[in-house]
């Protein structure tokens, strides 16, 4: 029943795409290869950001640095590259401080114990505070032609670009992780109930503090994807992004109180997103109309959600609630290991 | 129970096959009108105005006077751009208006260099893109430039120099740190200073960004910071009211002049209470009609937009493609209390 409420979700999103490719049709241009593989190119960065984000709000945490995280990193790339170092340890050096910077926020919120919302307000500040004061008013905008073809050619024979194949592979990852392996059960324990993961023997703190650094590392890729893009890297880069990643997150179906959510979703989440607003740009509607196009489709979602939630919690799990659907909810038969002690409801077992 | 299950998911898989075979149908559907379609494009010559954000009022008298050219020459304009001033954002506007099939496109780039990769791929599609207001690093045909650059960093520190009696600490506050117009008349400004007035002193330049909030910061900071301050050049149209607006607030109107680049429209007010006493811009409609003018003589093929070409701008008269690729719209107009009301934009 609960992998059906996803399912009806999913299906849903789908119905939403659908009714936006089919109003597309008359469109001129937008259902065509050059522009939807150019949209999907600009979309990556926020594409990449969304898996790293799904995990941490799955878990019961949110991320608001990402954004930050990832103009920071591009900073440290550039800044590298300046300095004459070859490109690769440049790459490298750019993803470690993306770990580092998850890192960071992850001894505050998991080992000092303080709340997500705050820490990462905080360093979504601080990060990006870091960035301008070490490349100051002088982005670095030349880079070597090899790296910008990684974000502006196609892969070879191919529409899609190398950063898309990317997060193809990338997203296959974290949806098995997810909701195939162990470590995903454990996420959706810690999401549903902290304390009751805990007493079960799940390593919450250690998953936990992974996930920040996962999806501090997933930022510094995305700045890569974004640097290479834009051929450009500065202090300003995405700003504000992480509102957008986070939408996007909860489009896709994952519950803001963790524990309710699939990487299917979210690619489907995603896949609106990009296609609604390449199809608004296309009919010129203005950027600022978008966002309340945007803005209100959340709210919908927000609603509907809310709204099959509670009604397949009346017709299926006899009065455990909406509490009881959150903890119990995962793609697999419940493992013993995982939330045995968590009070899921019996019936979901059989 | 069990049956509601069943019927269920019975529905779900029809949904999902339901969603297949439209999905299917829609994109083979998609490929026959556009086919039909292409031919049609020639005909009328279709320009896009792409501000650094649509809701910049400073950009509306641009899109006005394109909207005027287009009018005179029977071609079309539509005005594109992204809410807020990002980068990222203006390149995938480049990228729809590519997809749309425009013939050209205006840009005030946010920034020169993030948006060259999405100009290279308008110019291999095809499409004229002349940058305007605020240039870009390459991939453009033509730069349309509002006044010499030297004629407006001079016609600032004129107009501060008098106001302060010649001498006294001033201050900067400019738009966005990586805005190449901007930068270039602070940089004139700083060197003009040092060279020609050497009784003001330059405390600083700091950045509002274009927005209310960070020239609110940073204003009130050098308010702080430097009681003595004297005068603020603010060559920003957003950032100019606002800092006559702090200096209002913090009762120093008289102690410090405050002058820059703005709109009429945005800093009557201002000039009418004497926070502000005088202030520059050029004719921003004329910008948007000269632009709209030229890019449609390079897309008609009247100019190539190679130097030492001239062509007509409607009403505007003749002008001459200097040696650096620009077309420079004239001097910049000097408004106060008694010519502030004329100006509509």
């Amino acid at each position: 029943m609960l992998r059906m409420l996803a399912s009806k979700w999913e299906v849903l999103l789908l119905v939403a795409i659908l009714i936006v490719i089919v109003s597309g049709v008359g469109t001129p241009g937008f259902l065509t290869a050059p522009n939807l593989a150019t949209a999907l190119a600009a979309a990556m960065p926020i594409a990449i950001m969304t898996l790293g984000m799904t995990l941490v709000i799955i878990a019961g945490d949110i991320d608001l640095s990402v954004a930050s995280i990832l103009a920071l990193s591009a900073c440290v790339f550039g800044w590298a590259l300046t300095t004459g170092m070859p490109l690769i340890p440049a790459m490298l050096l750019m993803l470690l401080v993306g770990a580092i910077c998850g890192a960071f926020n992850a001894v505050l919120v998991v080992l000092l114990g303080l709340p997500s919302l705050v820490v990462t307000l905080g360093t979504m500040t601080l990060f990006r505070g870091l960035g301008f004061a070490l490349l100051a008013d002088r982005p670095v905008s030349t880079f070597p032609a090899e790296f910008l073809a990684f974000a502006n050619g196609r892969v070879e024979g191919f529409l899609i670009s190398w950063p898309f194949l990317l997060f193809l592979v990338l997203s296959v990852l974290f949806a098995l992780l997810l909701q195939r392996g162990r470590v995903g059960r454990q996420i959706y324990a810690i999401g549903g109930n902290s304390l009751a993961a805990d007493f079960s023997g799940v390593p919450t703190r250690r998953v936990r503090f992974s996930l920040f650094v996962v999806s501090g590392l997933m930022a510094a890729i995305a700045g890569l994807v974004l640097v290479s893009f834009l051929s450009s890297a500065r202090a300003e880069l995405a700003r504000g992004l992480e509102l957008d990643v986070i939408a996007i997150v909860l489009l896709g179906g994952v519950s803001i109180f963790g524990g309710v959510g699939r990487i299917t979703g979210v690619a489907l989440g995603l896949t609106l997103y990009i296609l609604l607003t390449n199809w608004l740009s296309l009919q010129n509607v203005t950027a600022d109309d978008q966002q309340i196009v945007i803005g209100g489709l959340l709210i919908a979602a927000v609603i509907i959600s809310n709204v099959l939630r509670a009604v397949g919690g009346r017709s299926d799990s006899r009065g455990a609630g909406l509490v009881g659907l959150r903890l119990s909810y995962r793609s697999e038969p419940t493992p013993p290991e995982a939330v045995s002690t968590a009070s899921a409801p019996k019936k979901e077992r059989q | 129970m069990k049956l509601i299950r069943s019927g269920g998911r019975g529905t779900l898989a029809a949904a999902t096959i339901t969603t297949v075979i439209a999905l299917t149908a829609c994109a083979q559907a998609a490929d026959e009108p556009q086919a039909a379609d292409e031919p049609q494009a020639a005909a009328a010559i279709t320009i896009a105005m792409l501000p650094k954000a649509t809701n910049i009022t400073y950009f509306d008298p641009w899109v006005v006077g394109a909207e005027r050219a287009a009018e005179e020459l029977g071609a079309e304009v539509i005005e594109s751009g992204p809410a807020e001033v990002d980068a990222a954002q203006q390149a995938t506007f480049v990228d729809t208006l590519t997809t749309q099939g425009v013939d050209g496109i205006i840009i005030s780039a946010i920034d020169p260099d993030s948006i060259v990769p999405a100009i290279t791929r308008a110019n291999e599609a095809g499409l004229t893109i002349v940058s305007s207001d605020s240039n870009v690093t390459s991939g453009n045909a033509v730069f349309v430039n509002q006044a010499s650059n030297e004629g407006v960093a001079e016609g600032l520190l004129e107009i501060i120099s008098r106001q302060i009696g010649g001498s006294g600490q001033v201050a900067i506050i400019s738009g966005a740190p990586t805005a190449a117009q901007q930068n270039i008349w602070v940089d004139l400004m700083t060197e003009q200073l040092a060279a020609n007035y050497p009784d003001i002193e330059l405390l600083e330049v700091v950045y509002g960004n274009s927005t209310a909030e960070t020239t609110t910061e940073v204003a009130q900071a050098l308010l702080q910071k430097y009681p003595d301050i004297k005068g603020i050049v603010v060559p920003d149209a957003v950032s100019l009211p606002v800092t006559g607006q702090v200096v209002s607030d913090a009762g120093r109107v008289g102690e410090i002049a405050v002058t820059g680049l703005s709109l009429p429209s945005l800093t009557r007010s201002y000039v009418e209470d004497g926070s502000i006493t005088e202030f520059a811009l050029w004719d921003v409609e004329a910008l948007g009609y000269l632009s709209y003018y030229v890019t449609h003589a390079i897309i008609t093929g009247v100019i190539s937009g190679e130097p030492g070409e001239t062509f007509t701008a409607g009403d505007l008269g003749e002008y001459t493609i200097t040696e650096d690729r620009q077309v420079v719209l004239g001097p910049v107009l000097v408004f106060n209390k008694d010519n502030v009301a004329n100006y509509t934009f």
